[in-house]
């Protein structure tokens, strides 16, 4: 493993940016796949056997947290007439909205809380503090990118149609200034994700056109409405002559969660070592071939506590990948199993800080701006 | 004019309450925040403290409990449905209140007495956990097990085993307020050690000449070798019931012990209109061997098919989902869900649905045909 240091330009040459199948990719033998799975589900039952009160007890103070947050947060700004007090409430405000999107309301909606039947911790109850609704997001994330991970074509989390990250995206010539709808889909990242559904990509190919969009674009409009009245309308009316301080305040701690969600989300599995397949690949796949997908198309990042809560454990991508709906303050514990697993079987086990995971998105939404030759 | 008024100011605060709070009810934001600082507190929910623990017989205990002021009392023989939290699984369980309306005016306190149900998770726990100064969930008081506003006439009881708990208070409040009307007890147990509140009903028999009673025991002892497998209430004991000239009866036991009371009571000539039933658990439901019924859960991309099929909330969790149910006996409508299609049977009344979308409580609906549920 190289040490995180800036690359210089002579590597920034997209023909100089390689990236390998990770290595140890030559596939398993049906049986280690039928053993793999083993592997896995015994995991799995164990954890999910042990699942109670303390599960329950992280999420309602995560909970908790969050609230206080959101609440001194929003007095701040509406109270501060200096700079210092007002940038604690949008950090305030902005770190409430990340907890809310990340480690609670992502979880939640993995249903990963429903065995506690309490509805306000079920999956079918559950909405959250941002542009999307929490239904449109069960379909596309939970259903589409967990059971088509990292298959070009059928994920389309896999680039959001507006990225080319990989040889099997013909190139295009609009894909040259990728690097601005990467940064355009960064700052305005909740409403990208809300705009995920409308399938815009294949509204243009005629694979359907907006009539069958209907229902979702009702949704979408609701949930919008509702996201601009609370952030652009409510508390900054209540504010009085200082409509514009929190109407500011509000916008920039939305940016922030915008750059840190779509951060984290982009290291999950568009860096360096994560890998993509084809339909073909993946047709009448086991469940331990859907397993060892779900391994080697994420990537994991390494760091304390605070970002462990702060990504809502997706710096576990890969256990959450394996097992989405086991409680996420679980995979800390399951993490040096599952790599306990991986040795077992030579796979590969992706990790590593978030600065050099991020800089490697970077470099590979750089290197396929460019059209590459076929292998 | 008016009803138009106040359902737009309904509408408009379920819209105002779900933008900000991204939930219709405001107090489920705060609910985690309030049960931090005093699990007492509730924007949503009664909450009771236990104040006291009785052991009745070898397997009935009573707890008794102080609601908070927002607990609006209740009728002798009605019920409650309380929640508690088991390792983190939020369970619901309906128990009827056993003290008299009396106590709850005097000291604030009522009383539920509940008999341990072999292998039961619920009833299994609060006999090993359940103590003083524990906090549990309660909702209002409701059922229609209660004597009439204008008595005239007197009362016949016929009780079977815990059966007896909301006779109990109804018992204590007409002993408290000096017997208003006569009446006659028919009191079944196993054995004599299995009579709850025995010496208590002696006690109130002796006390008040309108009041008779009699405990009929089935066997010298509990050897279970010699249990027969109904309850051993005949013709002779509705007979002595019947000389009082009750002017309405209350039945409460399991089930085939009403259906045989029910039909002696029939035979016997009384008016079976005049019969009080208070219902403990599911009838056993009817198995119809018939053609083999899918059911879809929609939302969860699962089907089962079964030709012998159960209540869609067992359906649903034997094919490993976890849907939010309450009572499991069809009053709390927890589990309400939206079908889709398909006909289902109410195991309680027998009723069958219609085909079309509708509301159902999984816990009490057998699908007769196949059924898609937004599940």
């Amino acid at each position: 493993m190289t040490t995180a240091t800036q690359p210089n330009v002579e590597q920034l040459r997209p023909e100089n940016i390689s990236f390998n199948a990770a290595q140890g990719n030559q596939r398993l033998t049906q049986e280690q796949f039928a053993s793999l799975q083993k592997d896995f589900d015994d995991l799995r039952a164990e954890i999910v056997a042990d699942l109670g009160q303390s599960d329950v007890d992280y999420m309602k103070n995560i909970i908790r947290v969050q609230r206080y947050l959101e609440i001194a947060g929003r007095t701040l700004i509406h109270f501060s007439f200096t700079p210092v007090p007002f940038m604690l409430g949008v950090a305030a405000l902005s770190v409430s909205k990340i907890m809310d999107n990340m480690e609670i309301g992502h979880n939640v909606m993995h249903g990963q809380f429903d065995w506690t039947n309490d509805p306000k911790l079920h999956s079918r109850n559950f909405e959250w503090d941002t542009a999307c609704d929490a239904g449109s997001w069960k379909r596309t994330h939970n259903y589409e990118h967990h059971t088509f991970t990292n298959i070009i074509g059928k994920d389309r989390d896999y680039g959001y149609a507006v990225l080319r990250l990989s040889d099997d995206t013909p190139w295009h010539p609009l894909r040259s200034i990728q690097m601005v709808y990467f940064a355009a889909l960064s700052i305005f990242f909740q409403w990208g994700v809300a705009l995920h559904e409308l399938e815009s990509e294949r509204l243009r190919d005629g694979t359907f056109d907006l009539e069958e969009k209907k229902p979702y674009l009702k949704g979408l409009f609701r949930k919008g409405a509702k996201q601009i009245f609370k952030d652009y309308v409510f508390f900054p009316a209540l504010a009085g002559p200082f409509f514009w301080k929190v109407m500011l305040g509000n916008a920039l701690a939305n940016l922030g969660r915008n750059l840190w969600a779509s951060a984290i989300i982009f290291c999950g599995h568009f860096t360096e070592q994560a890998q993509a397949f084809t339909e073909e690949e993946c047709e009448n796949e086991t469940k331990g071939e859907w397993y060892y997908r779900q391994l080697l198309g994420s990537s994991n990042l390494e760091g304390g506590k605070l970002l462990h809560i702060m990504s809502g454990h997706l710096s576990y991508q890969i256990e959450h990948h394996l097992f989405p709906d086991i409680p996420a303050n679980r995979y800390e514990e399951m993490g040096p199993r599952v790599q306990a697993i991986c040795e077992k079987y030579g796979l590969p086990y992706n990790t590593g800080p978030f600065w050099k995971q991020y800089g490697t998105v970077l470099q590979r939404v750089w290197k396929y701006s460019f059209p590459t030759k076929a292998k | 004019m008016h009803s138009t008024t106040s359902k737009f100011l309904k509408q408009a605060r379920t819209w105002i309450n779900s933008s900000l709070f991204n939930t219709n009810r405001a107090g489920e934001y705060f609910e985690y925040l309030l049960e931090g600082v005093d699990p007492m507190w509730s924007a949503l929910e009664c909450k009771a403290k236990v104040v006291g623990v009785k052991q009745e017989t070898a397997d009935t205990k009573t707890w008794t409990l102080q609601p908070t002021d927002d607990w609006q009392g209740f009728r002798a023989g009605q019920h409650i449905h309380i929640t508690l939290s088991i390792n983190g699984v939020l369970s619901t369980r309906t128990f009827t209140i056993s003290s008299s309306p009396y106590q709850w005016r005097t000291d604030g306190t009522l009383s539920i007495t509940v008999k341990k149900v072999p292998n039961g998770k619920v009833t299994g726990w609060m006999h090993e956990h359940l103590g003083t100064n524990d906090v549990i969930s309660i909702s209002q008081a409701a059922g229609d097990f209660v004597l009439e506003q204008e008595m005239d006439g007197s009362v016949g009881y016929i009780a079977a085993g815990s059966g007896i708990t909301p006779i109990m208070s109804q018992l204590r409040w007409l002993s408290a307020n000096q017997m208003p009307v006569a009446a006659k007890l028919l009191y079944f147990a196993n054995t004599r050690q299995d009579f709850i509140f025995g010496s208590e009903i002696l006690a109130l028999t002796q006390t008040n000449q309108r009041l008779s009673s009699h405990l009929i025991a089935s066997y010298d002892d509990s050897d279970s070798q010699h249990k027969l497998p109904q309850a051993p209430i005949c013709a002779e004991h509705i007979a002595a019931l019947l000389e009082s000239q009750p002017r309405n009866i209350y039945l409460c036991g399991p089930h085939p012990f009403r259906e045989i009371a029910k039909s002696l009571l029939q035979e016997a000539g009384f008016d079976l209109c005049r019969v009080h039933e208070e219902a403990f658990g599911l009838p056993p439901l009817k198995v119809e061997a018939g053609a083999p019924v899918t059911v879809r859960f929609t939302d969860s991309a699962t089907e089962t098919t079964t030709d012998q099929p159960a209540t869609l909330l067992d359906m649903a969790e034997n094919a490993g989902l976890s849907p939010t149910a309450g009572c499991r006996m069809g009053i709390c409508y927890t589990c309400k869900c939206k079908k889709k299609s398909g006909q289902v049977r109410n195991v309680v009344t027998g009723e069958l649905s219609g085909n079309a979308e509708e509301d159902i409580r999984i816990c009490i609906s057998t699908p007769v045909s196949n059924v898609d549920i937004e599940l």
